[in-house]
């Protein structure tokens, strides 16, 4: 991974870049972690059967695996913790969604808000998570 | 740290905003409220009155028009296939309601007709597939179908 503040930007752009990570982190920990709550808070069972019925493997396990991610991702998010493989993970996710979930809905009220959270996860992955983080190991940010 | 605290509101106030209902997305949009073509809600109307009439041939011919304008319109796609269960064109029936599943897979009716469908045709493994589905989306339900599997009657308990 590249280094996402060049020697080469001046403070005042490096600082604008790092707010705009964490705003990015913010919001994508808002929608991923409500969702997430969500299923934890009653809607598996109408997870599972949007799984099973995309002919997804393992609905029981795979329906709590995302649930975790979703929420557990969220709080990294928030951090700035693992950042870069938390984006990795939600973008193999919304990938997954889009393929074989919200395709057939097409573009508006279909996939979307899938595409924008994907290009946000995988902004997050390139980039890291920025200053703002509470991990500043090279993984995190 | 005053960040933290701001992203800790944002998160808070999403997580409130989000029922179980909401579960499934993102990654299942299709809970989401799609506006229906004046057009194709007028032929599936007309559709309706057929039906009720049961005019099933000429309930065909508007549901399919509504889906040909529209072919995100899972409630004309159900009917679709409702219609051509009850002309027992199974095999366009299953089409029908596979297209209904796959454009809103959280839809317990159609999996549940989509289940009797697959009985009628004597398929009752797939049947069951659809029962398992059912269950985790409405156990009344669900428990009204298996009976019917059971009894390998597609219409038994069928209110409809």
């Amino acid at each position: 991974m590249t280094e996402p503040h060049p020697a080469r930007l001046s403070s005042g752009s490096a600082a604008r870049i790092d707010l705009a990570l964490l705003l990015l982190r913010v919001i994508l920990a808002a929608v991923f972690g409500a969702y997430g709550y969500a299923k934890w808070a009653g809607g598996m069972g109408r997870f599972e059967a949007i799984l099973m019925t995309a002919h997804l493997p393992f609905p029981g396990v795979t329906g709590r695996a995302v649930a975790t991610l979703e929420s557990g991702g969220a709080i990294l998010l928030l951090l700035g913790l693992g950042t870069r493989l938390v984006g990795v993970l939600l973008v193999v996710e919304m990938t997954t969604a889009i393929a074989k979930v919200v395709w057939p809905l097409g573009f508006v009220g279909g996939f979307a808000l899938e595409l924008t959270l994907l290009t946000v996860a995988l902004a997050l992955a390139l980039a890291g998570g920025g200053r703002f983080s509470v991990g500043r190991d090279s993984l995190s940010r | 740290m005053h960040a933290l605290a701001g992203s800790l509101l944002v998160v808070s106030l999403a997580a409130g905003g989000v029922s179980a209902h909401d579960a499934g997305g993102p990654g299942t949009s299709s809970n989401q409220a799609t506006q229906v073509n004046p057009q194709a809600k007028a032929l599936f109307d007309q559709g309706e009155g057929y039906s009720k009439e049961q005019k099933w041939d000429l309930a065909i011919a508007a549901y399919q028009q509504a889906v040909g304008i529209d072919p995100k319109y899972v409630e004309a796609w159900t009917n679709l296939a409702h219609a051509y269960r009850k002309t027992t064109q199974y095999s366009k029936a299953l089409v029908a309601y596979q297209q209904a599943v796959g454009l809103k897979p959280d839809f317990p009716n159609a999996h549940e007709y989509l289940a009797r469908t697959y009985l009628a045709v004597g398929n009752k493994d797939a049947a069951m597939r659809e029962y398992e589905i059912v269950k985790r989306l409405d156990s009344k339900m669900a428990a009204d179908l298996l009976k019917a599997i059971q009894a390998n009657d597609p219409d038994l308990g069928d209110s409809d």
